[in-house]
């Protein structure tokens, strides 16, 4: 059976929209450097690293791990790279939980990161779309978005743009208080939101994401050297990556059906039976704001087609809800696409160590990493807890409500 | 009637790469003082050239630049004649790609050679060569735009 | 460590003009599960191995994930050849979430090109400029190598001629590509970059291979008579070409040992090879590094014809690369090979009795990257 894993140290790169200072593989080994400092580690106790980041087309190298191999400490280590689109950081994060759960690593560096100002990204995601099929129309990942919002709020008629603002409002609001942000919006509001010129119907431009150059990395340690590690730690205790298809017929793009699947396999191997009540942290990949509302029914948060009353209206997702979404001010803050995914997992990490400052949630024990990534298509989530057994965690969290 | 069994497309993307500190620093005096510069491991003593800012078999940041002076000798060099997708500019086939060893540096430099093939063919292991600068220089690896055999 | 290769299949030609790069995967697919007398629901996780550029598309598994199989399965990919998409899946397995696997390694070559494909590979800054690409930092490689071991364009040409003939026999090559080819012809073959001529290196085209995996048990329970990856060892090296040694293979030599040490064995038990060799030169770079001969006697090794499917020690009796190349599927084929001939399933390029082999792939400008199996019956 697998062995127990933990993150025992996190790495994020010095926080600033364009990294002018530096090129893709120094702005990867930054943050590398971080997470084996931070893990309290050397690069010999290194024996795998995993290395990706999104799409090449936006750092304009194929296979760039191989260009960044030398400054993340490839040589002479096993090193390879994982591709996933946007969810590539949570993929690569996932991959390097089987590689020291499957028994063949103890030290493993993970890293994910992109440069994404050095190209126009809305040029490299249309990309995306088949040549044969679609690229013609495309228009980067906001119109795709757009259709899935438009295909829930027909669905869910009490969504409404107003809902839309309040999220994109309160993520800017979580954003102010986390360093490793880099939208800052003091000013924002949800008039602001509403005020916003057409991105494409029916997202203005504030409900999407900044693009910035950015890198994340963790080290996941397996039992017997992570507990050695007097470090604070977070145990991994399930993690899922579903493909759901992109052209399959009756396809309904706001029912994300990998991600229904990740989250049914997850809960059920941690024993969670009621989300709302026994996750405290969730870190969603909110490239709009929109997504709240979908990933979040998907995750069972809420009764179906009922997020912006239940979850957003109610105020539950907020800092002082019952269950606070992306503390960290979310992708809508801060998308470098190679990073993102694991800054959610890095995000939920800190959140369990206690060491989320200003953004710390109270009594964080267990939380919930989510990324997608494709045609919408790939999914993937990540639970953590405080406590190694995750049934600690539970009894924990009973011990101070009762 | 003919079945459509091919679509013929392009990808074109334009980019403003960093090169970042030491790359940057090898460009710029590239282009400010026809000088190459290489960098020295403070672990190994090893001196890379071309730099960059991390010691690969070391694991160590290198910032010590050193300059390169003198003429290279070949090391190896293979004649292109199936011009590559990325085929130096201002060049035509048959050149020669060639690991270029310079005196102070433990890497060699991959550069071009253009020349007759014939000349080409009688390069060995060892020979002299000399670079050719362009007359304007931009910050680029091509600021030398090619090497040529000393003995031309 | 036993993990049980249990299906099998590879499409592999010159060009495919009738199928775009999901009809290629999912013909595989579908062929390598008949090839297990499986179905699609009994595949518990899929790991594929492609290339946005290649395929000029960005993520370009989106279009491939359900003609590999994976809908509502877990799944990823690796950008790099399936043979390292195999260690991934391996480790899935290892974790006893998974009892079953899917590996699928592709390209259409033909849609992007080789050069295309590896020049994108060399960085904006120093290697993309003077044309660095597969086909130029492989024969600069080549000249380091020369310059080390006194090998000859001849002893280059003896290898593709080797291959190309024990391709005669294969059917799992590609079309066109095997041949009654001597020393003579390969020299005489189109010129790519001196000592590489077109003979001598394998062409890119078109193909995919998948491969099915599962855990012993897996195996045991429904009696599969399966061959078994015992072992498994990869390493990097330094990305700019000459920081390395260029005229050696260090970070095979390293894969190979943690491959050999995992599988408990020592290189003389090894009785076949099928190694990457997308250029002629480095096969007998392989034969040093995965310890097949001493330092210094790789060219003797070859000329003793020990090598060859009749020799003592048969290296890509399939025909290898130089029969075909089907950039991130070549290396998954090696692996296929090898399982095919510790179980006695390899056809008419069967080599009698071998119960250990090893299967090598690279990755890289300059074969930056080697990881190694050691695969038993």
């Amino acid at each position: 059976m697998g062995r127990k894993v933990a993150i025992t140290g996190i790495g994020q790169t010095k926080t600033k929209l364009k990294r002018k200072d530096v090129n893709f593989s120094e702005l990867m080994g930054e943050a590398a450097r971080q997470a084996i400092e931070d893990a309290g580690l050397t690069i010999d106790d290194i024996d795998c690293v995993i290395c990706s980041s999104s799409p090449e087309f936006f750092c304009g190298i194929n296979e760039p791990e191989m260009f960044a191999t030398d400054f993340t400490f490839g040589v002479m280590k096993p090193h390879y790279r994982i591709q996933t689109g946007g969810t590539v950081g949570a993929s690569t994060g996932i991959t390097g939980w089987y590689m020291v759960s499957s028994g063949l690593y103890n030290n493993v560096l993970v890293i994910s990161g992109d440069k994404l100002t050095e190209t126009s990204v809305q040029k490299g995601l249309s990309l995306v779309y088949s040549p044969t099929m679609g690229r013609d129309f495309a228009a980067g990942a906001p119109s795709a978005v757009a259709c899935q919002t438009r295909a829930y709020m027909h669905r869910a008629p009490e969504a409404k743009l107003e809902h839309l603002a309040k999220i994109g409002t309160q993520m800017r609001k979580n954003a102010l208080y986390n360093p490793n942000a880099t939208l800052k919006l003091p000013q924002i509001s949800e008039d602001m939101m509403m005020n916003m010129a057409w991105l494409s119907t029916p997202l203005k431009l504030l409900d999407s994401c900044p693009t910035s150059d950015a890198a994340c990395a963790m080290v996941l340690q397996s039992e017997e050297y992570a507990d050695k590690n007097p470090r604070p730690k977070a145990w991994v205790q399930s993690v899922s990556t579903i493909a759901e298809g992109v052209n399959y017929p009756d396809r309904d793009w706001s029912v994300p059906i990998a991600l229904k699947e990740a989250a049914r396999k997850c809960y059920a191997e941690t024993g969670i039976t009621n989300p709302m009540e026994d996750i405290d942290v969730i870190e969603i990949y909110d490239a709009f704001t929109s997504q709240h509302l979908i990933w979040l029914e998907a995750l069972g948060l809420c009764d179906v087609g009922k997020a912006a009353s239940q979850l957003i209206d109610s105020g539950a997702t907020r800092m002082d809800g019952k269950l606070p979404v992306n503390p960290s001010g979310g992708v809508l803050s801060n998308n470098s696409i190679g990073g993102s995914a694991m800054i959610r997992q890095a995000e939920i990490a800190m959140q369990i160590m206690g060491r989320a400052g200003e953004h710390q949630v109270e009594h964080a024990e267990i939380g919930l990493a989510h990324g997608w990534g494709g045609a919408i298509q790939f999914h993937t989530i990540m639970i953590m807890s405080k406590e190694k057994e995750i049934k600690d965690s539970f009894e924990n969290r009973k011990k101070r409500k009762g | 009637m003919e079945d459509v069994k091919i679509l013929n497309g392009e990808i074109v993307l334009d980019y403003k790469w960093s090169p970042g500190q030491t790359i940057g620093k090898f460009l710029t005096n590239l282009k400010d003082g026809k000088e190459l510069s290489a960098v020295r491991c403070s672990v190994t003593s090893k001196v890379f050239l071309p730099p960059q800012g991390w010691s690969p078999y070391a694991n160590k940041k290198m910032t010590k630049f050193e300059r390169i002076v003198g003429s290279p000798t070949l090391k190896t060099g293979t004649i292109v004649y199936e011009a590559p997708w990325n085929k130096p500019e201002g060049v035509e086939v048959p050149y020669m790609l060639a690991a270029l060893s310079f005196v102070g540096a433990d890497t060699e430099l991959l550069h071009i050679v253009v020349a007759s093939e014939e000349k080409l063919l009688a390069l060995k292991p060892g020979d002299k060569l000399k670079p050719v600068w362009k007359e304007e220089r931009i910050g680029t690896i091509r600021d030398i735009d090619h090497f040529v055999p000393e003995n031309l | 460590m036993r993990i049980g290769i249990i299906g099998h299949a590879i499409h592999i030609e010159r060009e495919n003009q009738d199928w775009a790069v999901e009809d290629t995967v999912f013909y595989t697919v579908q062929a390598a599960l008949k090839s297990a007398g499986m179905s699609i629901g009994q595949i518990d996780t899929v790991i594929q191995a492609g290339d946005d550029v290649l395929d000029g598309l960005s993520i370009q598994h989106v279009q491939t994930v359900e003609a590999a199989g994976a809908f509502q399965k877990e799944e990823s990919k690796v950008e790099r050849d399936g043979a390292w998409a195999v260690h991934y899946a391996i480790a899935r397995l290892l974790t006893g979430k998974f009892k079953t696997a899917l590996v699928a390694g592709f390209s259409k070559g033909t849609q992007c090109g080789l050069s295309a494909f590896s020049g994108m590979c060399a960085d904006p800054f120093y290697l993309r400029p003077v044309g660095a690409d597969a086909n130029t930092i492989a024969a600069i490689q080549a000249g380091y190598f020369s310059g080390r071991t006194k090998a000859t364009e001849k002893d280059f040409a003896e290898v593709a001629s080797k291959n190309r003939k024990a391709g005669i026999k294969n059917p799992r090559i590609m079309k066109g590509e095997a041949g009654d080819y001597s020393v003579d012809d390969i020299l005489r073959s189109k010129k790519i970059a001196s000592p590489i001529t077109e003979l001598s290196t394998g062409r890119t085209g078109d193909g995919c291979v998948a491969l099915i995996l599962a855990t012993e048990e897996y195996c045991k329970e429904n009696k599969i008579d399966a061959s078994y990856i015992t072992g498994m060892g990869l390493i990097s090296d330094a990305y700019y070409p000459t920081y390395r040694d260029l005229s050696r293979l260090k970070s095979a030599e390293m894969a190979a040992k943690s491959a050999y040490k995992m599988a408990g064995i020592s290189p003389d038990k090894i009785q076949l090879a099928e190694v990457h060799e997308c250029y002629a030169h480095q096969e007998l770079m392989l034969y040093e590094a995965l310890g097949l001969c001493r330092e210094g006697e790789a060219i003797q090794f070859l000329k003793e014809g020990h090598t060859t499917r009749e020799g003592k020690l048969p290296v890509n009796p399939s025909g290898g690369v130089t029969c075909g190349n089907i950039i991130y599927g070549s290396g998954l084929a090696r692996l296929m090979e090898a399982s095919l001939q510790v179980s006695g399933k390899a056809g008419d390029v069967q080599v009698k009795g071998v119960k250990t082999a090893i299967s090598h792939a690279t990755a890289g400008l300059g074969m930056q990257a080697n990881i190694v199996y050691v695969v038993e019956a």
